[in-house]
């Protein structure tokens, strides 16, 4: 009696139904367990956070400096992560942090909610995963002509 | 977050175009009434958090009010029954 009440209160297996369609991070079907790694779940909300019209770049003032600054370090393969996106994935869900910069002229809170949208179906639908926030903070605004470094003659030859 | 029904932008910017007294969608004084989608803008039709703005040039001597009721006659079955927002920016000539 004692057995029966334990296996019943914390299967684990019980969390997942049999032959769910459900293909999560970590999640065991009965053939094997399909993971998801946390970089995933960035570079896809990364590109669909870029490609929809209207958003500049991702990633704060800051983290694009530091990302320039760590692609330089010998021994480094580049950025590690995607600047400006934060992911935290868990067996089912997901929760995506990004930092925007937007172009001028465009109506701030409408596009964070057409980027949230774009992000959400994209992520759900590559990973499966449900996405259940998706935080937006602009960092910036482009202004056209803003942004071309002018360029810095050389002082040596 | 399932996808919940959205209205589509481009069929509503399709339909209002098609308004009698209807010249054109218009983006407001910055160009910033668009529902931004990958790759490109729907200009004068903002769908977003749970509201759609149509925004437009009414034709010059046609009754404001008639052109703007007959936009959210056609606006709003699309709306997925969002609240429908007729913005008249402008009347001009038909070019």
């Amino acid at each position: 009696m004692a057995q029966n009440a334990s296996s019943n209160a914390s299967d684990p297996i019980e969390a997942v139904a049999p032959g769910s369609a459900m293909i999560g991070r970590g999640v065991d079907g009965e053939q094997g367990r399909t993971t998801i790694a946390d970089g995933v779940v960035q570079k896809i909300a990364g590109i669909a956070a870029r490609e929809v019209s209207g958003v500049h770049n991702l990633g704060s003032g800051s983290a694009r400096a530091f990302g320039a600054l760590r692609e330089r370090i010998p021994g480094s393969a580049g950025p590690a992560t995607t600047p400006g996106v934060s992911v935290e994935v868990g067996e089912k869900q997901a929760a995506i942090d990004l930092d925007i910069v937007v172009e001028y002229g465009v109506a701030i809170t409408a596009l964070a909610a057409n980027v949230r949208r774009n992000v959400i179906a994209a992520v759900e639908r590559m990973t499966g995963l449900e996405v259940i926030e998706v935080n937006i903070a602009v960092d910036d605004i482009f202004i056209p002509g803003d942004d071309v470094d002018p360029e810095q003659p050389t002082r040596v030859q | 977050m399932t996808s919940s029904p959205f209205p589509d932008a481009d069929g509503i910017a399709a339909a209002v175009l098609a308004c009698p007294g209807v010249v054109g969608l218009h983006g407001g004084v910055f160009g910033e009434v668009a529902t931004y989608l990958p790759s490109r803008r729907v200009i004068g039709v903002q769908v977003a958090a749970d509201r759609v703005a149509v925004h437009i040039t009414a034709r010059l001597g046609d009754p404001v009010q008639l052109v703007a009721a007959g936009v959210r006659a056609v606006t709003e079955p699309l709306a997925c029954g969002w609240p429908v927002d007729v913005v008249v920016e402008d009347v001009d000539q038909p070019s």
